[in-house]
């Protein structure tokens, strides 16, 4: 019976990864995507970085709770990353913010935001705009040269 | 205990052994098939997509033959762009995810020349691409065509990029990403027929444990009905069970017999007589310890048998052996009770050569002669069976 019991347990555990949908999934991507942000807005930011995401999911709520302080409103950050499809324009128009995004086409056509990290073809892609790192007084180190566009 | 139960410990050892390297090595070439299945069925799978992908890289060339500079020329010509885009959209399936052209610029940057996706996930023209590997270099410098196998990204599997040439150069990339349902089709395969084997082992290792217990439970049962209860020595069964399988070359035969053991029954009790017997097993057994090859038998009675292997070296060591037997039996006080012990004596005939006899039992018949010598020379002594006299040892 104890055999039995143990056999049972080792196959159930075995196999409990295919059983993860019955609780919050936790998501790889977004850990890889939270790390990425920490590293942009800490060669960004010469402060402690806080971060103010709209619309931010639980998941990555949790996520990024770990490594971020995060805000409840835009007014008190210091860094904003816009994820939503949603027209953020309007949104927080203090202008001592940095402002971050997930969209290429949101990075192209509205200029508050300085950078985005997009998915593109599955690939993580990071892009950073020459003319708005200037305006804002930005300088990234070495390593990031190569996601600087000239656009 | 030795000889008898002692191989079979080693042959079921042995058995072990070479079933589990077996089971390991099964294991192993599992692993291993599995491997070479894999790479069999991603080429079966793959060939004709393959093929069709490197035909519109062909004809893609081909569109592009007036062109000086390929890039320029689809980076200004809006409907060659097009045309471009619609051969690539044709080849995107359920298992092609993305298919476009990449150029690289003079900062050594990807970027995006055509992309055959709809308008969700479509690339702007000339939006920067980061590669995700060195790979994507070595195109430029080996003309070939490359399959990537992806085992980071998420929802790639495969990238199969080709290099579109101009004058033996390489000017442009065409990329095909293969969608992770390609590879978990495959795999399912792959898994159902490695998950067959493994059940197939599991099977078989678990018939293996039947068999080695049954073994061990046969062992057990044999070595009980081998054994004398109550000296714990082999008992008579054991002697006839092998008697062909001792070689007598190899052994002195000699029988062992305790002094008036009757008196010591009759006087004491028949539990005296237990312990007393018990006992002489026990001094004959620690006696006969040096040489693992020794075997004792209690053939009846109070009556020991006990083969001693022979040594080239040292011919005079049975005779050794039972003196020390003789000696430390005499030196021994047997304790009968809490207060009182008394001292027996034992009388050995040894045939120094059995193999000399047809069969056992006449080598035995030749040893109890000259234990039948030892008694009538008054006991606690060792006799020397030698044809037609006894030597007195």
């Amino acid at each position: 019976m104890k055999g039995f019991i143990i056999l049972f347990i080792s196959i159930f555990f075995t196999y409990s990864n295919g059983y993860t949908f019955l609780v919050d999934k936790y998501d790889k991507e977004i850990e890889l995507e939270s790390k990425i942000i920490l590293n942009i807005a800490e060669v960004s930011l010469h402060e402690k970085v806080k971060l103010f995401i709209p619309h931010i999911t639980i998941s990555e709520r949790d996520v990024y709770s770990k490594i971020f302080t995060l805000t409840k409103t835009c007014d008190k950050s210091n860094f904003v990353y816009v994820k939503t499809e949603n027209n953020e324009d309007d949104l927080c128009m203090d202008k001592n913010k940095l402002y971050f995004t997930n969209n290429y086409k949101k990075l192209l056509s509205n200029d508050k935001y300085f950078g985005a990290f997009f998915w593109s073809k599955s690939r993580p892609n990071i892009v950073f705009i020459k003319s708005r790192l200037n305006r804002e007084h930005l300088s990234l180190p070495q390593n990031y040269q190569q996601f600087i566009e000239d656009l | 205990m030795n000889n008898f139960f002692f191989n079979s410990k080693r042959i079921n050892f042995l058995f072990l052994a070479i079933v589990s390297c077996l089971l390991i090595f099964f294991l192993f070439q599992t692993k291993e098939l599995k491997q070479k299945i894999e790479a069999n069925i991603f080429k079966v799978s793959t060939v004709d997509v393959l093929s069709i992908v490197s035909n519109t890289a062909k004809s893609l060339v081909k569109d592009l033959s007036k062109s000086d500079d390929f890039v320029k020329d689809i980076q200004s010509n809006t409907l060659l762009r097009k045309k471009i885009e619609e051969k690539l959209e044709v080849l995107i399936t359920k298992n092609i995810q993305y298919a476009y052209i990449l150029y690289k610029d003079n900062e050594g940057i990807f970027r995006f020349l055509a992309d055959g996706s709809k308008t969700e996930n479509k690339a702007f023209l000339n939006q920067k691409f980061d590669v995700d590997s060195r790979v994507w270099l070595d195109v430029y410098v080996e003309k070939k065509e490359i399959l990537i196998n992806h085992e980071i990204l998420k929802t790639l599997s495969l990238t199969y990029i080709i290099p579109l040439l101009h004058n033996n150069e390489v000017e442009l990339l065409m990329v095909i990403d293969f969608s992770l349902k390609k590879v978990e089709n495959i795999n399912s395969i792959i898994y159902f027929m490695q998950n067959g084997i493994i059940g197939i082992l599991v099977v078989f290792l678990f018939l293996l444990v039947i068999v080695v217990l049954q073994m061990l439970k046969y062992n057990k049962v044999k070595k009980t009905a081998y054994i004398d209860h109550l000296t714990n020595v082999y008992n008579k069964n054991y002697l006839l069970k092998n008697q062909n399988n001792i070689n007598l070359k190899h052994y002195s035969l000699s029988v062992l017999d305790i002094d008036h053991f009757k008196n010591v029954n009759d006087t004491y009790g028949h539990s005296v007589g237990d312990i007393i017997l018990k006992k002489t097993a026990q001094i004959v057994s620690r006696t006969l310890r040096i040489s693992n090859d020794d075997i004792v038998i209690r053939y009846g009675g109070e009556e020991f048998i006990i083969f001693i292997k022979k040594s080239k070296d040292y011919p005079d060591i049975s005779l050794e052996v039972l003196n020390r037997i003789l000696e430390n039996i005499a030196n021994h006080s047997f304790l009968i009770s809490e207060l009182k012990s008394i001292n027996i004596t034992v009388s050995i005939g040894i045939n120094l050569n059995p193999a000399n006899s047809n069969n056992l039992f006449e080598a035995f018949e030749l040893a109890d002669q000259a234990l039948y010598t030892a008694k009538n020379s008054g006991r606690n002594n060792i006799q020397i069976y030698q044809e037609k006299q006894n030597v007195t040892c």
